[in-house]
């Protein structure tokens, strides 16, 4: 119990940082996709919703190995 | 000196010409045809002949593709052509569409599940940032698929 709880407090603190990431690309995204002209869909676009597809696993999976021990 | 007068002949009261062939020809006139026979031989050869032959204007060459009716069969594949390409035009902009609605949703999750974050502790961890980030997940894969089909049919 008593290392669990320092790796609890690291884990979420780890999924806030991972979750400020995720907005900050799913804004990105927002952004790149507004200015994208009909016709062209730029390769930038589909390399963020690909990390932000792998960084929401992550956080997912963080989430649950947290509130699994708990 | 008297061109017109034979050196032998003496004075005869008429002239006769040193290069006539008969009677009075005058050599210029001989002259004048002689250039005219030069210049219709070198005219004559000057004259460009088509390859394969002089050009023959009594029959029309009818058999070209231009004059030809148009092919049913073709003219149904360019229909067939043309009807798949609006399809397909179609099907890309509605994908366009719902690119932006998953983007914007897509905005709106990763808010909400930040400040889901934000206030969990070690006490009070949340069920529904594990949901949000599932949707994340699915919604952000959707959208990288979609624009792959769409940079595809670019």
């Amino acid at each position: 119990m008593g290392n669990r709880l320092p790796d609890s407090l690291e884990q979420i603190r780890q999924i806030g940082e991972d979750s400020a990431v995720l907005l900050k690309l799913a804004t990105d995204l927002k952004a790149e996709l507004d200015k994208t002209d009909k016709d062209t869909l730029s390769p930038k676009a589909i390399h963020e919703a690909e990390l932000i597809e792998r960084l929401s696993h992550n956080v997912q999976e963080k989430m649950k190995l947290t509130v699994g021990p708990s | 000196m008297n061109l017109f007068k034979s050196p032998d002949l003496g004075n005869r009261g008429f002239a006769r010409p040193m290069f006539g062939v008969r009677g009075m020809v005058p050599w210029a006139r001989a002259c004048a045809c002689l250039a005219v026979t030069v210049v219709l031989a070198g005219n004559a050869q000057n004259t460009p002949t088509p390859p394969g032959g002089p050009l023959r204007m009594d029959k029309a060459d009818l058999s070209g593709p231009a004059n030809q009716a148009p092919d049913p069969n073709a003219q149904m594949q360019m229909h067939d052509q043309q009807a798949k390409q609006k399809d397909l035009s179609a099907a890309n902009e509605e994908r366009k569409r719902q690119i932006a609605e998953d983007s914007a949703n897509l905005l709106k999750l990763a808010t909400e599940l930040k400040a889901e974050v934000d206030k969990t502790s070690k006490d009070t961890l949340s069920l529904n940032v594990i949901r949000k980030a599932g949707a994340i997940e699915r919604l952000a894969h959707d959208v990288k698929e979609k624009m792959k089909l769409s940079a595809g049919a670019n």
